[in-house]
């Protein structure tokens, strides 16, 4: 089957989208193929096939977010729908109102598809379970954010082609981080390896977790090492009060990226950050700003991820 | 074709029930009735409900509450009173309380543990006590080990569970006190447990037949039906909890039966309480497994570690199965489901599954009795 909207082939075999980890190397392929269409056609300025239209799209951000939440409604819209936003910060448990009932009622007023943030891990299998629209996932706990990882591995691909054997460090708040996690099980699948580094107060506790493509290094500069590309995460200040980090000074010192940290890593390699950066504490400006920077690309990117993924998910050929 | 047994009555050393407060999720009949139709006739209860049993009066309600049904229960007060103050163990023994518990997790504060411990052995009262320490297991969710890293979920790390032995035995040796050590999870757990029974030390161990049963990976489907307190941790520490059953150091089975409503259970795994039900599974699923998944155990090894010692540990006389048990079907099989199970939770990691044996019928001083 030919999908109109994009000119190629284009079926995933998931329903949903809790996360990275479960998605075969051919749904991946198909993810990535047709988010470059689009990121083409954004090059362009096309107007896009009104996939979505008609398409009743709620946003659940049961968690702050300007990024991904602005991200996922120029997709939207892109497409042709016109999203509903569900947005609190509190969850809804503190309002007495328990998940399963607030996605339920929101089903009732008509919804084809949910696009959730949550702060607990597992909220979007919670969701396609207990409701019949579709779920795409925009961040769970510290399990998943599939959405950042795809845009990630698409930069990447944009500039390495083809991700086997490629090496990819990842360097922060590995633990809490579930870009770091939708990122491993991505770059696993396309068949990178990938090394982590952060303060062992951050660090997987279990590294076998991740399968045999994922290590932890021993140093920074093992870590960086010849990496084709290398991913800065974002540091939570709270890291400091919940005693597992003593202060941003000595963070950036032992794990920030500088040019000469970068010249460890292969000449020309990507570096990238999902945002937003603690400017000077992940990264120093130059280097953030500099050539070998792709972050705003990322952010490009991020909205043609999420058109496919809404398009090959929920959208109607038109 | 039918393959009819009679078991002497189990007895299980910690169930928990929601009466008072909860009794949208099981009332002592109810637990009770779960209990009976899971081939157990004595049952030590748990006190944690809200309020939890912590004075006399609040024993002999249980007590009354549990009158003309087919189980006995026995109730297990709370060893601390509001604000860290000892509870009156003297007059909760004399009003039925088979012992005082200080629940899941050791108290933060060891001063008073030593208390606890110096005053229930003056009492005569067997101190039962899951012994994790608290700042290690509080907000973890899940064992700590690979599945709660792929998760991103909290773990709880066997270091909750060895660091609170390493805190509570040399107080046990220096207090001598009588203490029961519920639920033990982990592979050191049960090194350490060894090491101190063969020191001489008067402690006991129970774990829960899931830990048995299953490991961490049940819950990597965020399956809320296996977030249970301890968690299911790894496959080492449950082969290491076979080899505690099987060399005596783990003396019992126990149901870990924690029944919680529909409404509470069926959310988030965050939001999630942890518990399932487990009095009228246990047995049928430790059996359907027997030799496949688990060792093979003889019947009589089950009635030791699901009867006599558990009324050994209470401190009851040895009953024989004419007198006090349960018909078994060794040839049918049952499925627990809405119409099969009688507990008023359905937090049944077992839900649809085919158990084999199927309780019959009672035996009560040589009389067959119905289910009730």
């Amino acid at each position: 089957m030919t999908n109109v909207a994009t000119g190629i082939p284009g079926v995933l075999s998931i329903r949903h989208l809790p996360g990275l980890r479960e998605v075969s190397r051919q749904d991946l392929q198909t993810l990535l193929d047709t988010a470059q269409r689009f990121r083409e056609g954004l090059d362009r300025q096309e107007n896009f096939p009104k996939s979505l239209a008609g398409v009743s799209v709620v946003n659940l951000f049961f968690e702050n977010s300007t990024r991904t939440r602005l991200s996922f409604e120029t997709a939207q819209k892109k497409l042709g729908a016109s999203p509903m936003n569900f947005t609190t910060s509190g969850s809804s448990a503190a309002k007495g109102e328990s998940l399963r009932d607030t996605a339920r009622n929101i089903e009732s007023m008509g919804a084809d598809v949910f696009v959730v943030r949550h702060q607990s891990a597992g909220v979007p299998q919670f969701l396609a379970k207990h409701t019949k629209a579709v779920v795409i996932n925009a961040g769970d706990g510290a399990c998943e954010h599939p959405t950042q990882g795809l845009l990630d591995a698409l930069t990447m691909r944009q500039h390495l082609g083809d991700l086997a054997h490629r090496e990819v460090a990842i360097i922060g708040d590995i633990r809490h981080s579930r870009v770091a996690r939708s990122n491993i099980w991505a770059l696993s699948t396309l068949g990178a390896r990938v090394r982590l580094w952060g303060p062992a107060t951050l660090l997987p506790r279990s590294p076998l977790a991740f399968g045999p493509s994922v290590s932890i290094a021993q140093s920074i500069e093992e870590a960086l090492e010849g990496a084709d590309a290398v991913m800065l995460l974002r540091i939570q200040h709270e890291r400091q009060s919940s005693g597992m980090l003593p202060s941003l000074r000595e963070y950036r010192q032992s794990f920030g990226l500088d040019h000469s940290r970068l010249k460890l890593a292969r000449p020309g390699a990507l570096v990238l950050h999902p945002g937003p950066i603690n400017r000077g504490i992940e990264v120093v400006s130059e280097v953030a700003d500099g050539a070998q920077s792709v972050i705003l690309e990322q952010v490009t990117n991020g909205v043609a991820v999420r058109m496919a993924c809404l398009h090959l998910l929920a959208g109607k050929n038109p | 074709m039918s393959d009819l047994r009679l078991l002497r009555g189990f007895c299980d050393l910690g169930a928990a029930f929601g009466e008072p407060g909860s009794e949208q999720a099981e009332t002592i009949k109810s637990g009770l009735r779960a209990a009976a139709r899971g081939g157990y006739s004595a049952l030590a209860l748990e006190p944690f409900t809200d309020p939890p049993i912590d004075t006399d009066a609040q024993v002999q309600l249980v007590l009354t509450r549990a009158q003309g049904s087919s189980c006995r229960i026995l109730p297990i007060a709370s060893a601390a009173r509001e604000k860290g103050t000892l509870s009156e163990m003297t007059l909760l023994r004399e009003a039925g309380a088979v012992g005082v518990s200080l629940g899941d997790t050791l108290p933060r504060n060891i001063a008073f543990l030593r208390s606890v411990l110096e005053y229930a052995t003056q009492s005569g009262s067997t101190v039962f006590v899951h012994p994790s320490e608290a700042s290690l297991s509080d907000e973890g969710m899940v064992h700590e080990g690979e599945v709660a890293e792929r998760l991103g979920l909290r773990g709880i790390p066997v270091d909750s569970e060895t660091i609170g032995l390493g805190i509570l035995l040399p107080l046990v040796h220096r207090t001598r006190a009588r203490v029961h050590l519920s639920r033990l999870s982990s592979r050191s757990g049960v090194e350490m447990v060894r090491s101190a029974k063969a020191s001489g030390l008067s402690v006991t161990a129970d774990t829960g037949f899931r830990h048995l049963l299953l490991n961490d990976h049940a819950v990597e489907q965020f399956d809320v039906n296996h977030k249970v307190f301890p968690p299911l941790r790894g496959e080492d520490d449950r082969q290491a909890l076979w080899e505690g059953l099987l060399d005596g150091t783990i003396d019992a089975i126990c149901s870990m039966h924690r029944p919680v409503s529909a409404e509470m259970k069926n959310a988030e795994f965050a939001a999630s309480p942890y518990g399932a039900i487990g009095l009228e599974t246990c047995f049928a699923s430790l059996v359907t497994e027997n030799g496949r998944t688990i060792p093979q155990v003889e019947l009589a090894q089950w009635e030791q570690w699901l009867s006599h010692h558990p009324r050994k540990i209470l401190g009851l006389a040895p009953i024989e199965a004419e007198q006090e048990g349960t018909w078994w079907d060794f040839e049918a099989t049952w499925i627990p489901s809405d119409s099969t199970l009688v507990s008023r939770s359905r937090n049944c990691p077992e839900m649809g599954r085919a158990l084999s044996p199927k309780p019959v019928s009672l035996c009560r001083n040589g009389h067959e009795i119905a289910l009730p």
